[in-house]
């Protein structure tokens, strides 16, 4: 009682912020992520696409367009949408922004637009493609592809992102310390309370009512993204030193664990955030108080902690001689076990809490149903990845881009629609416009998303490699059967602008009129899809008639100069250029203007490169070596 | 595909259609012919603390039953190799010597990276992926492989390493 008394007095005193204010505020997050989630979208919807060979990227500009992909889906849109929805939740469960936490979030929101902004500048128009994990050193061995420059804006851009991180990570312990809280005493009892203390020490963390629930995930993920993000900003300061004065390097390894020591618990930036919002939704839909006992404040202790020391789950493949990687990597098999409890935990918590209840099926709650599936589906080959046995089968694979896809997209963006479904309206003051239109939403990105996933996973099992601009052509008929699913994903997302449109502007559908209009929908939206599949799949057989088959790396069977020309480019072409195979490689000298006789070249391919001595030796042997020397004397210069 | 790639998938399905049926049967329950009986609230919660213990006890299973299958350690043995390979990456090809090795003998290999990170991914003679392992620059990356069958393997690289990162690949000859 005390609690609240202190709370009404603060809100009397003016030291809480208007409402309004906060509705503002989580409008302008909503906003600027599902523009960036588009832009996104699109970008992800052109990678596929170009592996398919419907469209074929330059691969430079295809890893660049795979850094702004990575960077803005998974920070501009999900975790910056996410980050915003999670004051609202707070201001759903009263506890109310402070003006220093409201000056924070706001400067969070800006200091991330400017960073994405700068994301998309260095990547698209500048050629940076490090990749979104941009592996040290690779990002200054750029292979003559982008600058320093670039680099260097590059890490201060994702910089301005962790600063606009941590700003949030304070804004949100600022308001689940404040006077929403009801507890009168001192600061650490005020973040043990906030933890979800009081439900495992009952008299040491005494609040003036239970606290809601979904304050202890945003908790939680404040805390750890504050540890995780400062080796990050050491890590993207020193990059960016080093864009200026080549002499400061850092040791790769300790920057790929830094690296990660951030990449971990970023995922569950997405997560926990999403879980505060199911332990919101849910138990409204079901018109009951969540399930929850002891077990679930356990088990969010444990992954407060076991959040910030689980990332070498990411560098199992590393283990050299002479370093504790292995150990450390070992030992964190069990720590990223422990991580799985705070899901499964909830997932039981939320289906008791739906369990035989009067449950409301909103658009937004069956976003929210598809999305504990996905919780599972995508859960479970979490498990996997964690297990260093399994790991080592599929790691660098496709199989990773499907799970992420699929956590990312089929878990955590359902439940930032439903979220954007169910807030909106208060958010904007008004309905809307169409609900049959936010089922569409649902079942195209849900069937699309799937078709589009599950291929990933399969092509990963069967030792596809990620991050390839062009894959091996063993794997191209299950990318190609993907694209159709690509295309109904992107479908699905059109709907929603339109009815995200329709409703800004105050558009009302006719309530009669829905069931027909609807199904009309429905039914154009089916034949549209069916119509583009047929089409990408058409094209990409004509497509696949046009390209020749590469063949066999130095498949000596074929002496035709179609053979070797294919195999020069491959194995030479990426460093010389020669007309004859269409390659304009620059790192190695031009070799229609060296004119080399065939012993030279066949001295170059056995022995390595004289000049600068870049070339390695024993690219080639045997008789491929010959079969290239032969077809670079006979050809060079013509 | 390899034998644990099979394995996985099998786990894995089994795993997920268990699970998703469990998620179904709840939400089917909300229809008005299953409502008729409430669960106690007191029940469910005492139920939590059991599916945790559950949780637990079958993560501490999988745990005892995979820890042991870590190839870091045999990785790191260099003694008993009856013939040794030194592969290094740079941007964006492989050197391999010596380029021959036989079949079906223990074969230590030393992993090394000369400019950025590369993985060295191994493909045998009928495309499965038999062996993954990435290496910073500046370390010696060692481990140890039997190759089973005799022909073509195939080497690509698995990390991304730059603008021709896809077209990093060579091939080692595996000869009875």
């Amino acid at each position: 009682m005390e609690g609240a008394a202190a709370a009404l007095g603060a809100r009397e005193a003016g030291a809480v912020v208007e409402e309004s204010r906060v509705k503002r505020l989580v409008l302008g997050y909503v906003g600027a992520s599902t523009a960036f989630f588009f832009v996104a979208g699109l970008l992800g919807m052109l990678l596929r696409e170009s592996q398919a060979d419907l469209v074929r990227i330059d691969p430079n500009l295809f890893y660049a367009i795979m850094t702004a992909h990575g960077l803005g889906a998974f920070v501009a849109w999900a975790a910056f949408a996410v980050m915003g929805v999670s004051f609202w939740v707070l201001a759903e469960v009263e506890f109310p922004m402070r003006p220093a936490g409201f000056l924070l979030a706001r400067t969070a929101f800006w200091t991330m637009v400017v960073g994405v902004v700068g994301i998309v500048i260095t990547t698209l128009f500048m050629g940076f493609g490090a990749s979104w994990v941009f592996l040290y050193p690779l990002p200054f061995e750029s292979a003559g592809e982008w600058s320093d420059t670039a680099t260097g804006l590059f890490a201060a851009s994702v910089l301005l992102t962790g600063v606009s991180i941590i700003a949030w990570c304070l804004a949100i312990l600022d308001t689940v310390t404040g006077p929403g809280l009801g507890s009168g005493a001192g600061v650490l009892n005020r973040f043990g309370a906030a933890l979800g203390f009081g439900y495992i020490w009952r008299n040491r963390f005494r609040t003036s009512r239970p606290l809601p629930y979904p304050v202890i995930p945003l908790t939680v993920i404040g805390i750890d993204m504050v540890i995780a993000t400062l080796p990050l900003a050491a890590l993207l300061v020193v990059m960016i030193i080093q864009s200026i004065d080549p002499s400061v390097t850092i040791d790769s390894l300790l920057a790929k664990n830094m690296l990660w020591f951030f990449g971990h618990p970023v995922v569950y930036l997405l997560l926990f955030p999403a879980v505060a919002i199911f332990y919101l939704l849910i138990p409204r839909y079901a018109k009951k108080e969540l399930v929850a006992g002891r077990a679930v404040a356990l088990a969010w202790f444990v992954a407060v902690i076991v959040n910030v020391i689980v990332w070498a789950h990411h560098v199992y493949l590393d283990y050299p001689a002479g370093s504790i990687q292995d150990s450390l990597n070992t030992a964190m098999q069990p720590l990223t076990y422990a991580i799985v409890l705070p899901s499964a935990i909830s997932i039981y918590s939320l289906s008791m809490t739906v369990w035989r209840s009067d449950f409301e099926w909103t658009p937004a709650a069956k976003f929210l149903a598809v999305a504990i599936i996905s919780w599972l589906v995508a859960g479970l080959q979490g498990i996997i990845n964690a297990t260093i046995a399994f790991d080592v089968v599929v790691h660098n694979t496709m199989w990773i881009v499907g799970h992420f896809h699929n956590m990312a997209l089929l878990n955590i963006g359902l439940v930032i629609f439903a979220a954007v479904y169910a807030f909106l309206p208060r958010l904007v003051d008004r309905e809307w416009y169409s609900e049959s239109l936010a089922n569409v939403h649902l079942w195209l990105t849900v069937i699309g998303g799937y078709g589009m996933v599950l291929p990933m996973l399969v092509q990963g099992l069967e030792g596809a490699p990620r991050r390839y601009a062009v894959l091996p052509s063993e794997y191209d008929a299950l990318t190609q059967l993907t694209i159709p699913f690509v295309v109904m994903t992107a479908l699905g997302q059109a709907v929603f602008a339109f009815n995200l449109i329709q409703t800004l502007r105050g558009r009302v559908h006719p309530r009669r009129e829905t069931v027909l209009r609807s199904l009309g929908f429905t039914a154009s939206l089916v034949a549209a899809t069916a119509i583009l599949a047929g089409t990408a799949l058409g094209l990409n057989r004509e497509g696949a008639g046009e390209s020749p088959e590469k063949p066999a790396l130095g498949a000596a069977g074929g002496k035709s100069d179609t053979a070797s020309a294919e195999l020069f480019a491959s194995t030479c072409g990426s460093c010389h250029a020669l007309k004859s195979a269409g390659t304009t490689g620059s790192v190695g000298p031009d070799l229609d203007k060296l004119r080399p006789d065939g012993a030279r070249v066949l001295n170059a391919i056995e022995q390595g490169g004289a000049g600068s001595g870049t070339m390695p030796p024993g690219l080639l042997q045997g008789e491929d070596a010959k079969l290239v020397s032969d077809y670079v004397a006979r050809v060079a210069g013509k | 595909m390899t034998d644990t790639a099979w394995v996985i998938t099998i786990l894995y399905a089994v795993a997920t259609i268990i699970a998703v049926s469990l998620v179904l049967v709840v939400f089917r329950s909300t229809r008005v012919g299953f409502r008729v009986r409430t669960a106690s609230r007191e029940k469910l919660e005492r139920r939590e603390s059991y599916w945790g213990i559950t949780v637990v006890a079958l993560l501490v299973v999988t745990l005892g039953g995979t820890i042991f299958a870590i190839p870091y350690g045999s990785d790191q043995d260099s003694g008993g190799a009856a013939q040794r390979l030194k592969i290094v990456g740079r941007q964006f090809a492989w050197t391999i010597d010596p380029p021959r090795v036989r079949a079906g003998v223990a074969t230590r290999v030393e992993l090394g990276a000369a400019d950025v990170n590369h993985a060295l991914g191994i493909y045998d003679p009928d495309g499965a992926l038999v062996k993954q392992v990435n290496v910073v620059p500046g370390v010696t990356q060692p481990f140890r492989i039997t190759f089973e069958n005799p022909g073509r393997y195939e080497i690509r690289c698995l990390e991304f390493c730059g603008v021709d990162h896809h077209l990093m690949e060579n091939t080692l000859e595996v000869t009875p």
